[in-house]
């Protein structure tokens, strides 16, 4: 399983919003551009050329699973993503890969923090 | 405006990913408000047509593979049926043109014009004429040797060699040949009786030294040498005939393989 999963890390950042977004709730393509645009405080814009190019990915690689359209939604044709038990794993991964770099990071700078000088 | 250039960037796309996410890209655009924000999402649409097209080849691929199993290969763009009305006049004019051909076959088919072929004339050179007549050999073929050179002799008789093997056996292969006496086409020429239940006959005339073979209601057909008994037709290399000799009664018609005989009747 462990193997399975390090095969696609890293994320890239597209992919890991994407993860990201679907995370807490279904959600339809505008949603996760919208969720994305949230979790970012609008300073990552994820186009719909970008999100599906990404999306296909992902159901291809079965991270994320195809819930199709909902009856009763205000428009027909949006088609609603869940993520796979698989692409949650996934993103387990990476966001613990990520925290190591960012545990990592920290040190280092900690580290290389210049001395204060003695007046 | 923007829209119509959205959706034809989105009719651009591989198949498969516009029949996967076309109507909800298309359903994103509806819901973005604001000139700036549309024109972003049309530039987004150019980089993604771009993408999938340079960088997604197993689209290209999924493609080809459609294509082996007999889908179509060209793309519309719209998939609605066209109106009604156009429908019924495309029928019509279908119906119309169809027609018009059809009759104009017909009329040509009971109308046919004949282009009239004059037949080749084969002229012998003023040298030529006289005691001897040289005939025509349209392929030279040297297939016989000539036993020896001409005396002369035998230039009082014939003026060249004889031909080893056309007596013993017709042969149909034009030969570089002896010349034929004019008189000995004169005793060929003459009406035939074929030798045949229903009957028939064959007409052999001489005409600018040139033998012809004519049956009735056919156009004559030109003889070419190739013995002094044996002539083969010019342009049929499956009809040749075979006097019995000289001044002789009977005639033999070869034709694809069968013979028939014919008996003289008249001069």
């Amino acid at each position: 399983m462990k193997e399975e999963v390090s095969r696609f890390l890293p994320l890239s950042p597209a992919t890991l919003h994407i993860l990201l977004s679907l995370a807490g709730e279904d959600r339809h393509g505008y949603g996760i551009m919208q969720e994305v645009a949230r979790q970012s405080e609008g300073r990552y814009k994820l186009g719909p050329g970008t999100l599906y190019d990404n999306l296909q990915k992902l159901l291809d690689w079965r991270l994320v699973e195809d819930l199709g359209q909902r009856a009763g939604d205000q428009d027909p044709r949006r088609r609603y993503y869940r993520l796979a038990p698989m692409g949650r794993a996934v993103l387990s991964a990476e966001v613990a890969r990520l925290d190591e770099v960012v545990r990592e990071a920290k040190l280092r700078l900690q580290a290389a923090k210049p001395k204060p000088r003695r007046a | 405006m923007l829209r119509l250039l959205y959706l034809r960037l989105l009719q651009l796309h591989p198949a498969c990913f516009r029949a996967r996410f076309g109507q909800e890209m298309m359903s994103i655009f509806d819901h973005t408000e604001g000139g700036i924000a549309r024109a972003r999402l049309v530039a987004d649409g150019l980089v993604s047509l771009t993408r999938q097209w340079m960088l997604r080849p197993h689209y290209a691929r999924v493609r080809t593979a459609a294509l082996s199993e007999g889908g179509l290969g060209f793309h519309v763009f719209h998939n609605s049926k066209p109106r009604t009305i156009a429908l019924l006049e495309g029928a019509i004019l279908t119906a119309i043109t169809f027609t018009f051909v059809c009759l104009t076959m017909g009329y040509n088919w009971r109308h046919p014009i004949l282009i009239p072929i004059k037949p080749p004339h084969w002229g012998v050179p003023n040298a030529a004429r006289g005691p001897l007549y040289y005939p025509p050999i349209a392929e030279p073929l040297p297939t016989q040797s000539v036993t020896s050179a001409p005396t002369a002799e035998d230039s009082s008789k014939t003026s060249l060699p004889a031909v080893t093997g056309a007596k013993a056996s017709p042969s149909r292969i034009a030969v570089p040949l002896a010349p034929i006496p004019l008189d000995t086409l004169r005793s060929y020429v003459g009406n035939y009786a074929l030798e045949l239940p229903a009957g028939g006959s064959v007409l052999i005339t001489l005409a600018d030294g040139i033998l012809s073979l004519q049956m009735p209601r056919h156009s004559p057909i030109a003889l070419m040498a190739t013995s002094a008994t044996t002539f083969s037709a010019f342009g049929d290399s499956d009809l040749w005939i075979a006097f019995e000799k000289p001044a002789g009664k009977q005639l033999h018609i070869h034709q694809d393989g069968r013979l028939f005989t014919a008996t003289r009747r008249s001069k």
